[in-house]
């Protein structure tokens, strides 16, 4: 059975399902997410009007036995940073979408009140979601769970989406039924609120499951690919994210003076040892969590966690680098008991964790509580949960609260918040940042791996002749989020040449089309060029490629050094 | 003295995350550290014997690799961190 686009039109509460066009059938994930959104929306509408559309697609290979593959690709215009967005997550909702036959699921037009879209082999109906509007995530999964039976994914928008705050992301269960994986950037959680959509049901009973056209090739591929992730000492049972989880970086970052503290005043503090992976592993054995785990069936990787409370309580799900590093180091914080009760509560919320923390480092900045103050930026949170004018003001975005407390030194590009690299220390990274499309955005074009990891070469972190290497991870990186596969297969794929030959060989085998290794820049570089034309038409020019002056100005202990690659290079990045 | 730190996988054949050393260069301090804590052996070497092309010896913040490598000079309180291949995101 061939594949099929689902349209939702929340106004008239009609499902339609749509033949896929010739133009769409090789496409899946962001390739399909950035073209339909490119296609449909008008660049210049209100990113919460009536004229923005929600599309959610799994990736090319999500659905079948690839390993590491469960991935969706959620698009729309961005609230956050008024241009295109995709926002990635893995969750076994990929997997349970992709073997319903959905190609993607397009949201379109805004109901009266709260629905929830619920799907399954047969079809879909629209369901009152009222009884959750107001509610806490973690809560609302439970009754979810009880009512439809724990075999069915979720797909949510929390109590900030429904206060429109703009930093708030769409939700989705993890494999134990946590309200803890998070298509979190770029306020795409506002749009789904602002069609009237509350939630996603997936009922995968008896799903058809994925039509694979080349078996062979996908197996031959497959295999390479497994060999690979098994073999690279990043991803083998035993190596280093499996062992401590993606926050294995806060030590190397941190030692490398790239690990931003206090709102980007400092690249390296003692105190980060504290919050480290080796730390966080440590302590899920004496609190009595689980690691390693994962994020959707079918993952040998196996990054995540469980993070709990004292005698594995109270769940949190996973805490990941980025979070456990926005929340803490960046805000003074270095407590992980603290940080992980943040974290629950971006998740209960609805919030995107970088963006948050990102938000309560400027608060601190600009006085409204004292950096490293735990138990103030909790606090912060209650007024959001409370929808208070405070907790309201905090909801949309670090820019925003910027300028309310007129602070002048805000980490954007793009109106989105950076992650946990500092550019000026790893300026690779503030090529990817000021270039890519999306706004601050480390996946876009992950150079910490050349330049701090030293996987797929080896690069001076403080060298400014970047252009070349992010633009090629930028393409690369646009391929294989549209392939369905976790960005984390990059590591052994980029070290292995094998191990990327097969995973090119599973997305030929499911398409049946003759896709090379070599074809994959031209593709990468079609996504890019569509989404680029869209944030064009959305009125961005060169001069929204730019970091924030401060970084050109304020040298970052403890290499003294600012970020200097000159705009006319930044330019280059969207040249050849 | 030079403050060692170990990370990630190297932390556990040390049984400490920190040490103090006398070295005059990153080549001599390889020898101490292995022959002090044989456990490593597997972890910084490969089959061959040789260091392995994963590891990384950052002095003060920088990768050795982009100083003078395994000559890189070393001096009272300098901080050699010393990593695995980690990896993240
Ligand atoms: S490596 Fe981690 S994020 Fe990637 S698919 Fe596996 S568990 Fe999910």
């Amino acid at each position: 059975m061939g594949k099929k686009i689902l349209r939702v039109d929340m106004e008239s509460g009609k499902l339609e399902y749509e033949e896929v066009s010739e133009e769409y059938r090789t496409l899946g994930g962001r390739g399909l997410t950035s073209k339909i959104i490119s296609d449909e929306v008008p660049a210049d509408c209100h990113p919460m009007g009536p004229n923005n559309k929600l599309v959610l697609a799994p990736g090319i290979v999500t659905g079948t036995s690839a390993p590491s593959s469960g991935r969706l690709s959620v698009g729309g215009k961005s609230p956050l940073t008024g241009g295109i967005k995709e926002s990635n997550v893995g969750s076994r909702f990929a997997q349970t979408m992709a073997k319903l036959g959905l190609k993607a699921v397009v949201i379109q037009g805004k109901s009266d009140g709260y629905k929830m879209l619920k799907l399954d082999k047969d079809g879909g109906e629209l369901l009152d979601a009222s009884p959750w509007v107001g509610m806490g995530l973690y809560k609302a999964y439970e009754e979810l769970y009880q009512k439809f039976g724990d075999k069915v994914d979720i797909c949510s928008v929390g109590i900030t989406a429904e206060m429109s705050g703009v930093n708030s992301g769409i939700c989705f269960n993890d494999i134990d039924g946590l309200s803890s994986r998070y298509a979190g950037r770029g306020g795409l959680g506002a749009v789904m609120a602002s069609r009237g959509l509350k939630f996603v049901v997936l009922d995968g009973k008896n799903a058809p499951g994925v039509e694979i056209k080349d078996k062979e090739l996908f197996e031959k591929g497959r295999k390479k690919l497994a060999k690979a992730i098994q073999e690279h000492d990043v991803t083998k049972d035993g190596g280093a994210l499996p062992s401590f989880g993606t926050a294995v970086l806060i030590n190397i970052v941190n030692e490398a003076g790239g690990l931003p503290h206090r709102n980007f005043s400092s690249g390296k503090e003692d105190m980060a040892e504290m919050v480290s992976g080796e730390k966080k592993a440590e302590m899920i054995k004496q609190l009595g969590g689980e690691r390693p785990h994962v994020c959707s069936p079918g993952c040998i990787i196996r990054c995540s966690e469980v993070w709990t409370k004292e005698g594995g309580k109270d769940p949190v799900g996973v805490l990941e680098y980025e979070s456990v590093w926005a929340l803490g180091p960046n805000c003074g914080i270095y407590d992980l008991e603290i940080i992980g009760e943040l974290n629950r509560a971006c998740n209960d919320l609805g919030l995107d964790t970088i963006e948050m923390g990102n938000t309560i480092a400027v608060a601190m900045e600009g006085g409204m509580l004292e950096f490293g103050d735990g138990e103030g930026a909790l606090e912060l949170m209650e007024e959001i949960r409370k929808g208070t004018y405070k907790g309201r003001m905090l909801i949309h975005g670090t820019e925003f609260v910027g300028k309310a407390l007129g602070v002048h030194r805000v980490p954007t590009v793009k109106g989105q918040a950076m992650p946990a690299y500092d550019p000026r220390s790893i300026k690779g990274i503030g090529v990817t940042y000021a270039t890519t499309t999306m706004g601050a955005d480390h996946t876009a074009g992950y150079t910490i791996a050349p330049e701090i990891l030293g996987t797929g070469g080896k690069i001076d972190p403080l060298e400014k002749d970047k252009v070349d290497i992010s633009q090629a991870l930028q393409r690369s990186t646009a391929v294989i989020d549209s392939s369905g596969y976790c960005l984390f297969t990059a590591f052994p794929v980029l070290d292995i040449p094998e191990g990327l030959e097969g995973m090119v060989e599973t997305v030929a085998g499911v398409l049946g089309e003759d896709i090379t290794v070599e074809d994959l820049d031209g593709i990468g570089k079609q996504i890019l060029d569509i989404e680029r034309e869209f944030n064009k038409r959305a009125g961005f020019t060169e001069k929204d490629d730019r970091l924030p002056e401060f970084m050109r100005t304020e040298e970052l202990p403890p290499h003294d050094v600012v970020f200097d690659v000159e705009d006319g290079e930044l330019d280059k990045v969207h040249e050849g | 003295m030079v403050m060692v730190k170990f990370f990630a996988t190297l932390q556990e054949p040390v049984g400490e995350n920190k040490v103090e050393i006398d070295a005059k260069d990153v080549s001599s301090l390889l020898d101490i550290i292995l022959e002090r804590y044989p456990g490593l052996k597997p972890e910084l070497l490969d089959d061959e014997g040789e260091l392995k092309d994963t590891i990384k010896f950052m002095l003060n913040g920088r990768n050795v690799d982009f100083l003078d490598g395994m000559e890189t000079k070393l001096k009272k309180d300098d901080t050699v961190a010393v990593f695995p291949l980690v990896a993240g995101g």
